[in-house]
Parts: C-alpha cells; structure tokens; sequence
C-alpha cells in the first residue's frame, strides 16, 4: 500500500503526492545497525573488549584528545588481528549481497546469486591450477592464492560471456545456460586435479568453504578498492537495471540498449565478486538471500535495492561471521554453514509474511 | 497533419519473410486497425513500426524522418507500444511501473526531474490509472493492466502509438473501456495502430482498417469498404456473413458456417 507520510491535495481533492517517495530512513537504520554490528564484532573474540573501549581506541588514530587508559595489548588485537578481518568480512559480505541484486533484476531469476555464471566454478579452478606453482614464485607467498582465484573468477565469467553471446536464442537464458555447462566442466576439472594432488585439498577444501583466518591488512587494502569500486558502477547502473526488469522486447521498445547494459553490469559484479571471493573463498547465501530481505523490506526500485543490499549484506556476513567465532569456541564454525543456518528461517518468515499481505 | 509512411517493407525471421512489399499510411488523429487471419503479419507489421524488428527493405517515415535510422533511445521517443501479454517487473507499483517509460527521456546515469514526474502523472491521469499508483501492478485487474501499459507508453510522450491486441483476454466491459480510450488519444493527435482480432469492435472504434492477408496488405480503408463479406471469407477461409450493427449501423461480421455446404475443417485434407 501507499504509505507517504506527506499526502498533498489539489483543488479536486486528488491526492498529487508522489507513490514512490516512501521508507527515507531505511538505508539510514540500515547503516547505524551495521556500524553497531561492526563495533561489538571487534570487540568480542578470546578477549573481550568493551564496545566503548572499542570504540576509544579506534577515535584515538584520529587526532582527538583521547587518553590511553588501556591495555596496550588491547590495541594490537583490535588494529592489526581483529578490523582487518572485520573489515573483509564487510566487504565480502556488501560485495556478494550488492551483485547478487544486480544479477537477479539482470537475469530477472530469484535464483539468481553473485556465482550465477562462473564465478566460483572459476575460483575454485585457479587456486587448484596455482598451488602446483607455489615452490617456483616464493616471492609471492600468501597472494598466490587469492591471485589464482581472482584470474580464475575472471577468465571463467569471460567464457561464458563468449559462449552466452554466440549461442542463440534469448541473451539472458544462454548466458544462464552457457554458465551452467562452464561452471560443471570448471568443477570436474578442479575434482580430478585435487584428488590427482591428495596433499593440496585441505587447503583448497578451506578456500572453497570460505575462511578469513589470515585475513590481514594487505588483502583488505586490495579487496576495498574494487568493491567500492564495483558497487558504485552497479548502483551507477541502478535505473536501467529498473528497465531491463522488462523482458527483452519492452526494454527495446523503451530505448534500453540491453547488450551494453548488460556487458557493463556483469562486469562491475564480477570484479566485486573475484575481489571478495579471492580473499575470503566462496561463502553461500549471501549474494541470494540479502538481495530478496532487502527488496521485501525496501522494495523493487534497484535505486533503492542496490544500497540497501550492499549495507545489508556488510551487517549480515559480520554478525554471522561474530557467530562463527563465537557459538562453539574455541573452534570456528565455516561461515557458510552460519549464514545458511541463521539466513534461512529469517528469509522464510519474511516470505510468508510478504505473501500474507497481498 | 503528421503522417506516418510505411513504404514497401519486407521483414520476418531469420529465413521466413512474413510481410512482402506492405505499404500504408496512418495520420495523425485517426485510429488505425490492423486486422487479419493468425499468421498473417499484424504483429510483425507492429513491430517493424516500432523498431523491434529490422525489416530486409522498406522504410518508415514519420513526416519524412526515417524511424529505421534513429537510434533506439530516439525511435523511443517518438513511438511507443503497449505490447500484448507484457510482463510486468515483480514488485514494482503502478508509478513506477509507468515511470518507466521516462527513460528515453533520461541521461543514461541520471534520475527523473519534475518534468518527468509530470509527464508520468498526465500519462497515469489520461488512462484513468492516477487513483491506482501506489498499487502493486500485479494485484490489478487485466483492464487496469492494459491502462498501465498504455499509461507507460504514453510516459514515452511519443507521437505514435501502437498497441497489440490490447483488448485481448478482457471482458466486454474493459474492451469498450480501452477501446474508447485509445481512439480518444488517436483524437489528440497521435498516429495511433492497434492490431484487433475481433472484427467487430474494429468496426465500432477504428478509423480505418488494413486487412491483411498472408503478408500482404489486401484492403484498406474505412469499415465498411473493408468488411465485405466475399473478401473476409476468403481471406479467414471460412464463411462470413455481414449485416448492419443494430444502433450504430457499422458493419457486423458473423460467422455463416454451413456444415452441410462446406467440408468439415477437421476432417479436410485427411
């Protein structure tokens, strides 16, 4: 229903107000519970560091008049072991929930999520073809990893595009279809190197479960530009992802230039995702169910879905990321099984209650 | 008067021509009907018109500018279609459905301004949709369905508009309704097309009629030049009487179909 707090009249007594213009401070509640979110995930773990003295520590960087009356400790836990990982886990979590809304109006499919057309596949692949080289380029240690998924990710997406293209029929369902075929053959591919390579499937098994142990600075310092980057092209692209809502006739009808919309749009997702899945592996759900919480609760309009799913899924992935370090300590659970577990019953609820209303 | 030419095109799909050489006119402030067996070329007609489908040859001149050579974004702006059995975006209200049609009108980065939101409110005024746009589209009756997609064309601020068996799945009451209002905006001014299966309400509402026949435009002019019984039974292959409407006196098309006299369809060619 129509639910403007400002209803204005003309003359005739007919309401001129317009429909759209509802739910202002949502993006901004959204925000404050990420930032809260944030705020105790650094301070809790094996020591537990108050939020206001969480908080002072962090002001204390800035040139403010702020006393040290802290552990020393303290600070070294809270900069250099516990923001960083924090801050990928943000960021995985708003870039997966970002082009996950992009590529569900993109692909006009509820089922759509971030891995939709290789991603992943392509990932999991480039790190099993990279561990092979890891005695030969010592000098690049821990980036290997995260360089093999990311060129994976990226040479994978490039293919089905490729493919996608020149297939015929409706562009949408061959990218989709062309995504499914790379993404199996890319699988058993990675299936036979690993079991060919019994030493090396901890470590990829690790990766694909998505893990953050080593999370540090320097991979925060290289994911944040590309995800900042990647949703701010996306959210760019938010009204003409509105018209290519329409199927592929209207969108023309309308003046849309869907092939171009589209390249640019799977672009943009893919560089956000291969950023947050090269440094934090693949985490599930995320990229499905934040897009679908934020647009029941926020609505359709991309212009608005796009922001609130970036925040969304920032707040998400931190508190299902502070479960994973905390409910069965002091073991970690993987991320994906937490977000699954606490994502699900929420989504549900939601569901029901979006279809009780109307 | 703005005239739109259609000049000997020949379209179809990859390896079928479905329309050869069709030519016609359609001016300003009339309502056109395209009428025709199944298969016989209205929608390809509509959609070369529109842009959808690049024809092999021919043209289409809208006061002599060729709509074939504008970019989409500026064909957009002039013609607009309501589609038949268009998909609506899930979750998207009757405003911002009809907003849509804004985008022509749009930098490729930017929102709506005041103009556009006018605009939009004149379209969704017009249609009879005002009352409606904070409602989900999808919760809407087919009639007020039809007066959205309408509403979103008119969005477009185009100067033809071409619409697709708009009344198709409607009951008698949203037939007359949206019948009424598309041959009304024909009298604003707009080149305005609409392909109708149903014979007689395009002899009640429309203008002007082509008839078209396995791609090819074989009668045009008003009603009653056009639905003449000896061409409208062999153009649909079956027998059709006319008579007089019974208070409007345009031509009334029945069907005449003698089983005795003619082969069982069904049976024909066993």
């Amino acid at each position: 229903m129509w639910n403007s707090s400002t209803h204005q009249r003309d003359a005739t007594g007919v309401d001129t107000s317009w429909p759209a213009a509802r739910r202002r401070g949502l993006l901004g509640g959204a925000l404050l519970a990420t930032l809260i979110i944030a705020l105790l995930s650094i301070g809790v773990g094996s020591i537990a560091i108050p939020p206001v003295t969480t908080l002072r520590i962090l002001l204390a960087r800035l040139p403010l008049a702020i006393t040290p009356d802290w552990p020393a400790a303290y600070e070294s836990i809270l900069i250099d072991i516990r923001l960083p990982r924090v801050a990928l886990v943000a960021l995985s979590g708003a870039a997966l929930a970002c082009s996950g809304a992009a590529y569900q109006g993109l692909f006009r499919n509820p089922l759509a999520d971030p891995y939709l057309i290789g991603v992943a596949a392509g990932a999991g692949l480039g790190v099993v073809l990279v561990l092979p080289l890891r005695p030969f380029v010592p000098q690049l240690g821990t980036t290997l990893v995260p360089l093999g998924a990311f060129s994976g990710a990226l040479t994978t997406v490039a293919l089905v595009y490729m493919l996608g293209r020149s297939a015929g029929g409706s562009p949408v369902t061959s990218l989709v279809l062309a995504g499914v075929a790379v993404g199996s053959m890319a699988g058993a591919i990675m299936t036979f190197l690993l079991l060919r390579s019994g030493a090396q499937s901890g470590r990829v098994l690790a990766f694909l479960l998505g893990g953050y142990g080593g999370a540090g600075w320097d991979a925060v310092l290289v994911t944040a530009p590309l995800v900042l980057l990647g949703s701010l092209a996306l959210y760019a692209f938010a009204r003409p992802l509105n018209v290519l809502l329409l199927d592929e006739e209207q969108a023309r009808q309308i003046g849309v230039n869907a092939p171009r919309i589209r390249r640019m749009v799977i672009i943009a997702a893919t560089l956000t995702t291969a950023a947050a899945v090269a440094f934090s592996g693949l985490i599930g759900f995320v990229g499905l169910i934040v897009p679908h919480v934020a647009r029941l609760i926020g609505g359709a309009d991309h212009r608005r879905l796009i922001p609130l799913a970036t925040v969304g899924g920032a707040g998400f992935l931190m508190l299902a990321d502070l479960i994973a370090r905390t409910a069965i300590t002091p073991q970690e659970l993987p991320l994906g099984v937490v977000t699954a577990l606490a994502g699900a019953p929420y989504f549900l609820y939601l569901l029901r209650r979006a279809s009780n209303q109307s | 008067m703005m005239e739109l030419v259609v000049d000997s095109i020949v379209a179809g799909y990859p390896g079928r021509d479905v329309l050869r050489h069709v030519s016609l006119r359609a001016r300003a402030g009339e309502l056109l009907a395209l009428i025709g067996p199944n298969g016989a070329g209205k929608t390809t007609l509509l959609r070369t018109i529109g842009g959808t489908i690049r024809p092999r040859t021919g043209s289409v001149r809208l006061d002599g500018r060729d709509l074939l050579r504008l970019s989409p974004r500026e064909r957009a702006r002039l013609v607009a279609t309501a589609p038949q059995g268009a998909t609506f975006p899930a979750g998207f209200n009757v405003a911002e459905t009809v907003m849509l049609g804004r985008h022509p009108h749009l930098p490729l980065f930017g929102g709506e301004r005041r103009r556009d939101f006018e605009a939009a409110r004149t379209a969704m005024v017009r249609t009879g949709v005002w009352f409606l746009a904070g409602r989900r589209v999808e919760s809407l009756s087919g009639g007020e369905q039809q007066r959205v997609l309408i509403a979103r064309a008119l969005a477009q601020e185009p100067r033809v508009l071409l619409l697709d068996e708009a009344t198709a799945h409607l009951d008698l009451r949203y037939q007359a309704q949206v019948l009424r209002l598309v041959r009304a905006l024909a009298r604003d001014g707009l080149v305005t097309i609409a392909t109708l299966h149903d014979l007689n309400l395009a002899a009640l509402y429309a203008d002007r009629l082509a008839l078209l026949d396995d791609g090819e435009i074989t009668a045009y002019g008003t009603p009653a030049d056009v639905l003449q019984p000896e061409l409208l039974s062999r153009v649909y292959g079956v027998h059709l009487s006319v008579t007089r409407h019974p208070s409007r006196h345009t031509p009334l098309v029945t069907l005449a179909d003698d089983e005795a006299q003619a082969p069982d369809p069904a049976t024909c060619g066993a």
